[in-house]
């Protein structure tokens, strides 16, 4: 088998033993967790124990850990993601329109970040001098806000101020749905978008700095092409690892935004059920975060190798 | 072909002008070697970048380099690029550090064929291996498609001397192209380099330390210490007629395969950089010949040698 064919094998394995240690993780931290769904179910008043005993026997709460566990693993396998404890109705469904919405916020976010943050970012490492310094400045302060201040003073301005743009909710079909998110996705991208520019910019000033670039400048090719041949396709491998751990991180982010935006998105169902202790529901979220993240850094490392054959299966650089 | 003169180059370090190069003279006729050695420090690479025009940022060259009548220092951006695409070729010291790692042989070799001369991939591609069998790697095809890590540091110097003779060039400046390999494959390096360079008959600029291989490759050798040269001499005429007190220290400092000493004669003190000398004679602090007038006033380069004792020491 070819090598390529032999890493994405090894990826793919390395990919499935991950889930599935983060799938023990998340259910043994939601297990351990203090709070009684039960408490929250019944709303405080007192319940006779034999309903809150039939009750517990309905959601496996006193069965052994492990076998819940089971019970919980073989079930997503199934695509069954459980029942939520609180609305009654399956997990799945609950968070199917939601994931919408949460994942064109991110996908819409992670293009904005991308766009701008590696073009600013080329821009600044290749002109020296006001260029470099306004962009430079302009990320730092980028970086230094957070991304609910962000929120706020977007709304300010170009919601309730100019009203360009509505002020919450996630809005009905594509072109509306994306005016709905445009200002929720400059809100989660601003930050992400001045990181990966100041490291874009780092990592091409490494490269335009190496010799092998100065052996294509004394060989008479022309500088536009250096550029590209040399330093960008070079810098390409630090740029997709920052921007890959960036983008899956947005995942995480989304749930600040989503509540600031009042959008009805997995990040704010998050926050709900874990205040309600909606363990399901919780435990699909979290999985499902995770599951994100794992994947699109195993994409990345993929990435890695198509472009910098070096990088061995083993990870050793 | 190639005429230095008065070449003197600044750096930019920390914000502060250090002069490395300080008045440097020197020719190389068509098809002709000339060696430049000196220690570390004695701006012998600047020199070689000078004529290439790969000097750091922020360097200051002034004096005169001429290419077949060409200003070098005066060429506008364009005419630069052609001058680096037609006349002068770089050799580096450290392949592994001077061929771009992610891209394969066959695009380093081929690429500067492609875009400046618009050849076809395939021409440019029969070239290479027309090549790199000339350089003695028989397997040219099957290099091509491999990536630098899967060379050893001997096969990509020879990769980089054959590279640098895709353009045929007038001039190839070899910055110490051994010095980075492993012993065994330096001599057949230096081997290959010194047969291709006659046989395609293209001038050198060969830069080294080392007294004996400069005299072995090259016509004419040119001594260098604190930027400046300090004699130039025919390479028949090394061992004999060697008229600077630094070009005798180093010859007398290598030790020989006949004669037995208990202890190696060397140079005493350390080498200096030329914004480091200090007024009349850099060589004058660790010269052993040294009187009154070497402190006071400098040298000038007078009939291939620069030493004011010249007269009598010779």
């Amino acid at each position: 088998m070819s090598e390529l064919g032999k890493f994405l094998i090894r990826k793919l394995f390395g990919l499935v033993a991950t889930l599935l240690a983060a799938s023990f993780v998340v259910f043994g931290a939601t297990a351990l967790a203090p709070g009684d769904p039960i408490a929250v179910l019944t709303g405080g008043r007192s319940v006779d124990p034999e309903t809150i005993a039939s009750l517990r026997a309905h959601y496996h709460l006193d069965d052994p850990f492990l076998s819940r566990y089971w019970q919980w693993l073989t079930g997503i396998l199934h695509g069954d993601l459980g029942q939520s404890i609180i609305a009654r109705r399956d997990v799945s469904d609950l968070l199917a329109s939601r994931t919408e919405t949460t994942v064109l916020l991110v996908v819409y976010a992670a293009v904005l970040i991308l766009a701008a943050g590696i073009t600013l970012g080329i821009v600044a490492a290749l002109r020296k001098g006001a260029v470099d310094n306004v962009i430079m400045l302009g990320t730092t302060a980028g970086m230094a806000i957070p991304s609910f201040l962000t929120a706020i003073v977007l709304i300010v301005v170009f919601a309730t101020g100019l009203g360009w743009f509505p002020v919450f909710g996630p809005g009905d079909g594509f072109t509306d749905r994306l005016w709905h998110l445009t200002l929720p996705a400059i809100a989660l991208a601003v930050s992400s978008t001045a990181l990966v520019a100041r490291l874009t910019r780092a990592a091409i000033r490494e490269e335009l700095g190496k010799e092998h670039v100065e052996t294509a400048i004394s060989r008479g090719i022309p500088r536009r092409l250096v550029v590209r041949r040399h330093v960008l396709r070079n810098a390409m491998v630090p740029i997709t690892t920052v921007s890959g751990l960036t983008v899956a991180g947005l995942v995480v982010g989304s749930l600040v935004v989503e509540r600031a935006f009042s959008l009805n998105g997995i990040g704010a169902f998050l926050i709900d059920s874990v205040t309600k202790s909606d363990y399901p529901v919780v435990q699909a979220i979290v999985l499902l975060l995770v599951a994100t993240f794992v994947v699109l850094n195993t994409l990345v490392d993929v990435l890695y190798r198509l472009i910098d054959s070096r990088i061995e299966p083993g990870g050793r650089g | 072909m190639l005429e230095i003169k008065n070449l003197r180059v600044r750096l930019r370090v920390e914000g502060e002008p250090r002069t490395v190069i300080h008045d440097t003279s020197f020719t190389i006729g068509a098809g002709e070697a000339f060696g430049l050695i000196g220690e570390s420090g004695s701006g012998k690479s600047m020199t070689a970048r000078a004529v290439a025009r790969l000097l750091p940022e922020g360097a200051e060259c002034t004096g005169e380099i001429a290419f077949a009548g060409k200003p070098v220092l005066a060429l506008k951006p364009d005419e630069l690029r052609r001058y680096r695409v037609d006349d002068v070729a770089m050799i580096f010291q450290d392949p592994r550090a001077s061929i771009n790692p992610v891209r394969t042989v066959g695009d380093f070799l081929t690429e500067a064929a492609r875009t400046n001369f618009g050849m076809r991939r395939r021409e440019a591609e029969d070239k290479a291996v027309a090549l790199l069998a000339e350089v003695g790697i028989a397997d040219g095809g099957r290099r091509l498609k491999q990536h630098p890590h899967q060379l050893s540091g001997g096969l990509l110097q020879r990769v980089m001397i054959a590279s640098a003779l895709m353009g045929d060039p007038k001039l190839l400046l070899a910055d110490e192209p051994t010095t980075a390999l492993d012993v065994t494959t330096q001599s057949e390096v230096m081997g290959i380099l010194n047969r291709l360079r006659a046989e395609h008959g293209v001038a050198m600029l060969f830069i080294t330390h080392d007294l004996e291989l400069a005299g072995a490759v090259c016509d004419r050798i040119g001594v260098m210490y604190a930027g400046s040269i300090v004699e130039t001499l025919s390479s028949d005429a090394l061992h004999e007629a060697a008229r600077h007190p630094y070009t005798q220290g180093l010859l007398t400092s290598r030790p020989s395969l006949t004669a037995t000493t208990r202890r190696l004669p060397v140079i005493p003190g350390k080498p200096l950089s030329a914004f480091e000398a200090p007024g009349g004679c850099a060589f004058a602090p660790r010269c052993a010949h040294v009187i009154a007038q070497c402190r006071e006033s400098g040298p000038e380069f007078v009939d291939g040698v620069r030493c004011h004792r010249v007269g009598e020491l010779s």
